[in-house]
């Protein structure tokens, strides 16, 4: 085991067990993110380099750099193995977004019943997502909170714009020294993503090559997109090993904004894999994940003068990784808000998911009354909340808006959105009558509005 | 305690045969607490603790207490959960090793352990303090003194012994506090002596039959930073 992440192998574990040891972890990463803050306010305030090294606990880095050369913590080893698995769930939001439900437009004022027998629950037939194994706490590491991935390798593709087709074509060439999944091979295939969209029509990938760590794909991703809003995009080209349980392994991955590439430029280029993100400032004060879809559907865009007036459609799915301090399951619901409206009347509410880890809660909440204008002045808040008997308790929650924190011209607390947050609702302006989904870290660090 | 505010964070990883007492070992530490019921261990679990680190260099008496975050591995003595356990080894930076005195079989296990510690650790020599844990259960008691002793002292350089009760909590938190304070001298050799005070970690001056104070050899190979 010196000097190599080798990836461990817990299957031969119950799924209660491989949970229980998952809620270990997550509670080690906030430890861990806690420490990182900690030790990057020191490194800007500690003068002194070598009561630096002690401080921030480089001395033991360093230590343990001379036996193993691969210095990432034990933790993430065992991470790797589950933190490279693609959630189960992006594989079945495949088939939810093509049947593209349509829940029951509600009131935007209704009844405010906290009752969890109102069933304000709407008819989308969502697949919910099966979790095989440890499938269901997957999402939770897809955010990148985990920190980096050993991955190894490039890839070599090119780009090309079709103006006559108003097409964009990616096309993938091959890869060089991808990391061996199994051992000493990996079964590779590529999937793109134009972000910030991340549903299905976003998502395309290459076929399946068998045992290679260097695969020729040379195929091509097409996408029907115009102009401009390509110049929006990001490409995010990212490789997987396709495992033959189902769970595939994440291998690494390129992202290219597109508002800067040059279109004369069609040559193939070779890209240096990169692993995901590390643990991000925000995620230090981040319980646990939300995933949700955003639709703004414009007034008169459904025909026949409907919708009366533009509305906003948050297709609440499910949190995960909800712990309380004691750790274990809680009972908790959802409420929305779409400021500036913060009257009781505009707030609604989910039932309460008893007990759960990783609640779904499947609810969508319907705003009215917007014009595309409003959308830059709106933010909508969606906060996670802990019941226990009587008393509630505030998690964290998520803020979708523009972030320019102003609204009518007036400074509100409440535009703080994070760059994700951002991307998020601009998403959903741009693309009207359109889902957009994401899967969003919960904040504990909402800046607190006075009601 | 869930906030960044101090100046160590210092992990520690408990480790030895099912059964030995490591998750009441902790327990007892943290929250000075016993549970007898037997829960046997996940995998792994850990508790934290906030302890202060007192120097007593030059600076006598005024010398700021440093604040030190422990966070205290816990980890399972079960066989299937092995591969698991070991691949945290390297992220301790000081451990625990307990047996069952009285147990035989855990105490004759300290060699396996030891050599997994020895292959699986940030170093070849890391700082372990080892505990006879169960010493409240006297007339069960199948491991001596002295030959506990004797296996802590035959690895070259000297290991701490303690022999311990999570139940009534003798010698937890002094084995504990020598573990913390073999890891802030083994800091000092790392770096520039003259940033880190002489210290000892304040204990309650029990004196007893165990030697509380540093090993006398400190022939651990030097710290080669």
């Amino acid at each position: 085991m010196e000097g190599e992440g080798e990836l461990l192998d817990l299957s031969h574990l119950s799924e209660a067990e491989q949970t229980s040891i998952l809620e270990v972890l997550l509670r080690d990463s906030n430890l861990r993110c806690l420490d990182e803050g900690r030790v990057r306010t020191l490194q800007q305030k500690e003068a002194n380099p070598v009561r630096l090294r002690l401080l921030s606990g480089a001395w033991f880095h360093e230590e343990r750099s001379k036996r193993y050369r691969d210095t990432k913590d034990g933790v993430d080893i065992v991470q790797k193995d589950w933190y490279l698995q693609e959630s189960t769930y992006s594989q079945t939001q495949t088939q939810t977004q093509t049947q593209e439900p349509k829940p029951r437009p509600r009131p935007r004022s209704p009844d405010p019943d906290p009752d969890p027998g109102a069933q304000t629950q709407t008819q989308t037939q969502t697949q919910e997502p099966k979790p095989t194994g440890y499938g269901s706490m997957m999402s939770l590491f897809s955010s990148g909170e985990f920190g980096a991935v050993e991955v190894k390798g490039r890839v070599l593709f090119s780009l090309d714009y079709d103006t006559q087709r108003e097409e964009l074509q990616v096309k993938v060439c091959r890869c060089e020294g991808l990391v061996a999944a199994r051992k000493n091979h990996s079964d590779p295939y590529a999937k793109a993503y134009l972000l910030p969209d991340k549903s299905s029509h976003s998502k395309k990938k290459t076929t399946v090559k068998r045992k290679t760590l260097n695969p020729v794909f040379d195929q091509t991703l097409k996408y029907k997109i115009s102009v401009s809003e390509v110049r929006g995009r990001t490409l995010n080209l990212s490789v997987w090993h396709a495992a033959s349980l189902g769970r595939n392994l994440f291998l690494g991955e390129v992202e290219l904004e597109l508002a800067h590439w040059d279109w004369t430029h069609t040559d193939p280029d070779w890209y240096k894999l990169q692993p995901r993100l590390q643990c991000s400032p925000e995620s230090i004060s981040s319980r646990g994940n939300i995933m949700l879809s955003i639709k703004f559907t414009p007034a008169g865009s459904e025909g026949g003068g409907l919708p009366p007036s533009g509305e906003i459609h948050i297709w609440l799915r499910q949190a995960q990784g909800l712990l309380s301090t004691k750790g274990g399951a809680i009972d908790s619901f959802v409420e929305s808000y779409v400021l500036p409206d913060a009257g009781r009347s505009s707030g609604q509410k989910t039932r309460v998911v008893k007990r759960s880890v990783s609640p779904i809660y499947n609810h969508t909440m319907v705003y009215e009354g917007f014009k595309p204008a409003d959308l830059r002045e709106a933010c909508t808040e969606l906060t996670v909340w802990h019941r226990e008997g009587i008393k509630t308790h505030l998690l964290g929650g998520v803020r979708l808006s523009p972030g320019t924190g102003l609204s009518y011209g007036a400074a509100v607390c409440w535009m703080d959105s994070t760059e994700e947050e951002v991307t998020m609702w601009t998403s959903m302006i741009l693309n009207p009558s359109h889902w957009i989904d994401t899967t969003l870290p919960i904040r504990t660090n909402l800046v607190n509005r006075q009601n | 305690m869930s906030d960044g505010d101090y100046d160590y964070l210092i992990k520690f990883l408990a480790l030895g045969d099912s059964g030995v007492g490591k998750t009441s070992f902790l327990y007892q530490y943290t929250d000075k607490k016993f549970n007898s019921k037997f829960i046997t261990t996940v995998g792994i679990d850990f508790r934290e603790k906030r302890v202060v680190y007192k120097s007593n260099g030059p600076e006598g008496a005024a010398g700021r207490g440093q604040r030190i975050h422990v966070q205290l591995w816990d980890t399972a003595g079960q066989e299937r959960f092995r591969s698991l356990t070991t691949a945290f080894f390297r992220d301790a930076m000081g451990f625990l090793l307990l047996f069952d005195l009285t147990n035989e079989q855990s105490f004759l296990n300290v060699r396996n352990w030891m050599s997994q510690l020895q292959m699986h650790a940030y170093c070849e020599n890391p700082d372990i303090v080892l505990c006879g844990n169960k010493c409240d259960l006297q007339e069960q008691r199948a491991v001596r003194e002295d030959e506990a002793r004797e296996l802590a002292e035959k690895y070259g350089y000297v290991i701490p012994y303690f022999e311990t009760s999570a139940a009534n909590g003798q010698f937890v938190s002094q084995a504990v506090d020598v573990l913390l304070d073999l890891i802030m001298k083994r800091m000092e050799r790392c770096v520039d002596k003259s940033w880190i005070p002489d210290g000892t970690v304040r204990s309650n001056g029990h004196s007893g039959h165990t030697d509380i104070t540093e090993p006398k050899t400190q022939e651990k190979g030097k710290c080669a930073c």
